[in-house]
């Protein structure tokens, strides 16, 4: 039995977690449920040991565990795998699967053999058919994530977290992961599951609990409530779970052309043609890692590509993004704290590089007026803050989001494309910035939104493409709906054309 | 800006006030100085400290420039940039004044082609700044002694010398040149598209890229720049010690990092600026100074040096942990 | 997603390890050395060679141990010569015997690694700066120490030192020495925990690895190669001298990111640090024996330093990037 009680976690003034508590029960599936920033990430890291609790203990088996310490947690039998990754990508995939409990011999030196060994029981456990001295820099995200859960399991724990652990699987792995989770839970293993996904929920689990603004909510079983009961508890008011705003399915009517591409090809994009109209909002769905993020960034010249490319008053692929930029394409990368924010510089100025970004390096910058633009901004956006000038590393996911758009916004473009725009946002912010998009394209901005969330293409886009191993298989119009969406991103792979790409990946 | 606005970010950017501290370390030594010997403290002595500082100060303007634009970038190509343009301008001017002119455009232009090599080294293969820089100072070395063929030649033309040397109303040239090129580098760094550019990208290098920065040209030029300061201190230094020898410029290359960091300018980019790169250098000579005072020998003032570098870094740069 | 693993694989992996950028770079410096200088494989001229290079190559391997760790240690110059100056001045000057000074040299250039580590993983500064600072005091230490150059130290420990041993240059055995202390610490955990840390500090955390203590080792490791370091050069030049290690922190930098070392961490190998330091050492040989006016040599010899690390760079960069999505 683990018992959390009253874990608080203060980082500065920021109160991430307050007073959590929750019982996992061996040989049961426990979820974990919450908004972004509810406190969840939080509380799985303390259960690890790497993040100390500034109040609370956990009990182990009716022990204290010895808290802020993952080598004690480990020791105790708390295996944790973690949604960012605890991988070392120069090692290899044996070498990170026994990372920090490799088997040694009576010298103390690392015991290859059995190293190896027990490694490839896992991969097999996993259905992973790789070899086991690649780096695991080198393989794809969701093997990563395969391997990530591998690391839990060569553990042999008797408590499993899995903190987002289905998001970058894919279907059949996901279902592998389910039987492995649930012959686990036979053997008497508690796991605590964090997901957001109700499907998988309802699928596996008995009970969950829900996190709120770092507060449980409660603890209830899953057998006797509904989704929008646990919606309710993750929200606190009532929404209804209709898309926020039905179209009328054709009401778009065709402008200028504002973005053209034409067979863009490399290593991941097998021939790419679209087009984009001012004010128009076009969507990429498919299923995960079809060549989306690759189409984006060779768009913007952020990678290497063959093709044509036509925009407003420019022909020609882009040579780099700044290329992009001065043309009046602009980019919203998904991967908000790599490529997105300046964490240590101030809302200000974040927002302002949009507007002298493309300007001739010996230009004078300052202009007259440029804080009441700035602050009109953040005003519009209505970003929480409390300074134009405080670090932009203070503020919450959502809002460091809406500093992306005030810096796009601020920018004047011709055409915006966004990866994952309300990735790790939550319920609210990702509706207003779904009405800021809608905004966007009413000014005559044209848009290419990649999104992994089907809800929100739907919501948001005029006309979806579905993309299958690097190309485009599919283009839905009209009255769209999320199932649509899904439906056609798994038929992606039966279609023809996607059939045709294959024979030509062959012959090549 | 509303008042409150403007106080609230006072207070943030004394929440990490490295600057205060070398104001008040800085000011601290200088009352020791006095201290021990009422000399140190006559308004002379203090402007020949500050006349001594400008030379190290001008020597880390490019320092600071490279290390604010982050991606671990630093110069340390910087000696021998100043030892070769030292060289240059004394040979080629020799110690004429109608040569200094067209002595000063080669020197410049050589500087800044050597500190572009440096950038493109840097962006484009991709050697870290450090190892680059490195390596690039052992080749600018090397030049010098061809160009010399061991034995610099020529010496400073009178004009150059009096720039060095000289005083206007009691105040050392050295010390109004400084002046300038401080308030022209406040200037780009706050107010021009560079500027506010390379305090963002320094921060973060990828989002600037997605941003639309011409990242190349931004990183690039600013190891270019780094070399035209460099340039520029050489032919200062020059005026100042009126001839030339090999390696004159050796004695700035650890200073000027160390000018930087003491100023509170970040080694990881993004957060600093020149004027703390100023009180730094001026920091650092007054210690230098006081040390000499003191009768201290080179082990010495090598060991008291290397201590006080270290309370003041663990001082300012402690990092966080992470949980 | 296709899975194109093969044996093939294996070979290019083999290819495109780090490491290999090194030998390559050795290899060719070896065979540019032969044709300026046909002597180069006479055993003296060996000997004289491995002479050079065996103290570089100890302090190429001390850094690279921090390196991988994602450190850096710019005091092992500063070691270097606080262990030579340490040994010949206790022998010449206050007459210990030379083992006890040399015992006294080595635990002298250790506990500077312990100072090193301890303000960097402890205190938590920057290892740039720490390690700067450090530099500038020790070397004011070896300078009060020993002001000018002098003293010595028993012939026969110069002797043996410029000799074989069983048919092979005694500077060969140290280095087979260095390398096999290195392979003791390799394959325990703290070598692969080197290569986590440095790699992804954070997941190291997340598995329980003792970052900070990972950390404070590669400083003492560093620290004790390049005392070993400190006395190989004493026995070299068998004298003492304030300056003797100048050169070490940057030519052994330049070695290990010439051996395909990543300087961020987490990737690279001590032999790619070797072949390194090897290449170095020869590009010297070749700019003297290729009768290139002296006054040039420098010059040249910078030249091909430059464009060795531009053309590991843009191998590097080539060679593919590692990448974890959503990872730190």
């Amino acid at each position: 039995m683990l018992t959390i009680e009253g874990l608080r976690k203060e980082y500065g003034a920021v109160v991430a977690l307050q007073g959590a508590s929750l019982t996992l029960v061996p040989g049961t599936i426990h979820a974990l449920l919450g908004a972004n920033g509810s406190g969840k990430s939080t509380l799985v890291k303390m259960l690890g040991g790497v993040v100390r609790p500034t109040k609370g203990t956990i009990w182990v088996d009716e022990q204290r565990l010895e808290v802020g310490s993952p080598a004690h947690a480990i020791h105790k039998g708390i295996a944790v795998s973690y949604q960012e990754t605890s991988l070392v990508p120069s090692m290899s995939v044996a070498d990170n699967v026994l990372l920090g409990i490799e088997p040694t011999g009576k010298a103390g030196y690392v015991a290859q053999r059995s190293l190896r060994e027990r490694a490839a029981e896992i991969l097999d456990q996993l259905g992973l058919n790789i070899p086991p001295d690649v780096p695991v820099g080198e393989l794809p995200t969701n093997i990563q994530h395969l391997l990530e859960i591998g690391k839990a399991l060569v553990k042999r724990p008797k408590y499993m977290v899995l903190d987002e652990a289905t998001a970058a699987l894919r279907r059949e792995e996901v279902k592998r992961l389910f039987s492995i989770v649930c012959s686990l839970r036979d053997e008497g293993v508690a796991i605590l599951f964090v997901s957001h996904r109700f499907d998988e929920v309802y699928a596996i689990c008995d009970r969950a609990t829900v996190l709120r603004n770092g507060a449980v909510v409660g603890t209830r079983s899953l057998s006797n409530t509904s989704r929008e009961e646990l919606i309710q508890d993750m929200i606190g008011r009532r929404i209804s779970l209709e898309p926020v705003q039905q179209k009328t399915g054709t009401s778009f009517k065709k402008q200028a052309v504002c973005l053209k591409a034409r067979s863009l090809t490399n290593a991941e994009l097998r021939g790419v043609d679209l087009e984009v109209s001012a004010g128009e909002i076009v969507g990429i769905g498919g299923l995960q890692g079809q060549g989306q993020t690759a189409l984006l960034r060779a768009l913007i010249g952020a990678t290497t590509v063959r093709g044509d490319l036509e925009t407003d008053g420019h022909q020609g692929l882009f040579r780099n993004p700044s290329h992009a930029a001065g043309n009046g394409v602009r980019f919203i990368s998904g991967d908000r704290g790599r490529e997105g924010v300046f964490g240590q510089r101030s809302i200000y100025e974040n927002i302002v590089i949009g507007r002298i970004a493309t300007f001739p390096l010996w230009k004078r910058a300052s202009q007259r007026g440029e804080n009441q633009a700035a602050r009109a901004l953040v005003e519009q956006l209505k970003i929480v803050h409390h300074s134009l000038f405080q670090e932009v590393r203070g503020l919450s996911g959502g809002n460091q989001q809406k500093v992306l758009f005030a810096r796009t916004l601020a920018s004047k473009p011709n055409v915006v494309i966004l990866d994952d725009p309300t990735k790790g946002v939550d319920v609210s912010t990702r509706m207003e910035i779904h009405r800021l998009l809608r905004n966007l394209a009413g000014e005559g901005v044209g848009l290419l939104i990649a999104s992994s969330d089907d809800e929100e293409l739907a919501e948001v886009c005029d006309r979806v493409l579905i993309m299958y191993e690097g190309q485009i298989v599919r283009e839905l119009t009209g009255d769209l709906q999320p199932s649509h969406i899904t439906k056609a991103s798994i038929e992606g792979a039966q279609s023809e054309k996607g059939k045709g790409a294959e024979t030509r990946a062959d012959s090549l | 800006m509303t008042f409150t606005e403007r106080a609230k970010q006072w207070l943030e950017q004394s929440s990490r006030n490295s600057l205060g501290i070398a104001v008040g370390v800085a000011v601290l030594l200088t009352a020791v100085g006095g201290a021990f010997n009422r000399g140190f403290v006559s308004p002379s002595n203090l402007l020949n400290l500050l006349a001594i500082s400008s030379l190290l100060g001008l020597a880390a303007a490019g320092q600071t420039l490279v290390v604010l634009s982050g991606g671990e970038g630093i110069d340390l190509s910087i000696g021998a940039v100043i030892s070769l343009s030292a060289v240059l301008t004394s040979q080629i001017s020799n110690g004429q004044n109608g040569l200094l002119f067209p002595a000063v455009v080669v020197t410049l232009v050589v500087g800044a082609l050597l500190g572009l090599v440096n950038g493109l080294g840097i962006y484009l293969a991709q050697v870290p700044p450090l190892i680059m820089t490195l390596g690039m100072s052992s080749v600018i070395e090397g030049i010098v002694l061809v160009y010399t063929q061991g034995q610099p030649k020529g010496q400073a033309p009178p004009f150059l010398a009096t720039l060095g040397t000289g005083q206007v109303l009691g105040i050392p040239w050295l010390i109004i040149v400084w002046a300038v090129f401080t308030l022209i580098i406040w200037y780009v760094l706050k107010h021009m598209v560079y500027g506010r550019l390379l305090f963002l990208v320094g921060d973060n290098r990828s989002a600037g890229r997605m941003s639309g920065v011409p990242i190349a040209k931004l990183v690039v030029g600013t190891y270019a720049l780094s070399g035209f300061f460099s340039a520029c201190t050489g032919i200062l230094f020059l005026g100042y010690t009126n001839t030339t020898y090999l390696n004159i410029g050796d004695v700035y290359i650890l200073p000027s990092v160390a000018a930087v960091v003491v100023g509170g300018t970040a080694l990881s980019g993004g957060r600093g600026g020149y004027i703390g790169t100023v009180v730094g250098a001026i920091l650092l000579t007054v210690l230098d100074s006081l040390l000499t005072t003191m009768h201290m020998g080179e082990a010495t003032r090598g060991i008291i040096n290397g201590v006080v570098l270290l309370v003041l870094l663990s001082i300012y740069t402690r990092q966080p942990k992470d949980a | 997603m296709r899975t194109p693993f093969n044996l093939n694989q294996r070979a290019t992996r083999i290819f495109r390890s780090p490491a290999m950028i090194g030998w390559v770079l050795f290899l060719i410096g070896l065979v540019a050395n032969a044709i300026v200088q046909p002597t180069l494989f006479k055993l003296s001229v060996i000997n004289s060679n491995l002479g050079l290079a065996a103290p570089l190559i100890m302090v190429a391997i001390g850094q690279t141990a921090v390196v991988l760790a994602g450190g850096i240690d710019l005091s092992v110059g500063s070691i270097v010569t606080l262990t030579n100056v340490l040994v010949v001045s206790l022998y010449s000057f206050h007459h210990t015997g030379f083992w006890l000074a040399a015992i006294f040299g080595v635990a002298a250039g250790m506990a500077v690694g312990v100072v090193n580590g301890f303000i960097i993983s402890v205190v938590r500064i920057p290892a740039l700066l720490v390690t700067f600072a450090m530099m500038s005091i020790v070397n004011g230490v070896a300078l009060a120490i020993l002001p000018q150059p002098g003293g010595q130290i028993p012939a026969d420990i110069y002797q043996i030192y410029g000799s074989t041993v069983g048919g092979l240059p005694f500077p060969f055995l140290l280095i087979v020495f260095g390398v096999l202390l290195w392979m003791i610490f390799r394959y325990r955990k703290i070598g692969r925990y080197l290569i986590a840390v440095g790699g992804a500090d954070w997941s190291s955390r997340a598995n329980g690895i003792p970052v900070t203590k990972v950390r404070f080792q590669s400083y003492i490791l560093s620290a004790t190669f390049a005392s070993l370091a400190g006395l190989f050069l004493t026995s070299e030049v068998s004298s003492g001298d304030p300056l003797i290690g100048a050169s070490y922190a940057l030519n052994s930098l330049a070695a290990v990111v010439l051996g395909g070392t990543a300087l961020a961490g987490g990737r690279g190998s001590v032999s790619g640090s070797a072949g390194g330091a090897l290449f170095l050492i020869l590009v010297q040989n070749i700019v003297y024996f290729a009768n290139v006016p002296s006054y040039y040599q420098t010059l040249v010899s910078g030249l091909i330093v430059v464009i060795g690390l531009a053309t590991t760079g843009v191998l590097y960069v080539r060679s593919g990037k590692l990448h974890l999505t959503n990872g730190r």
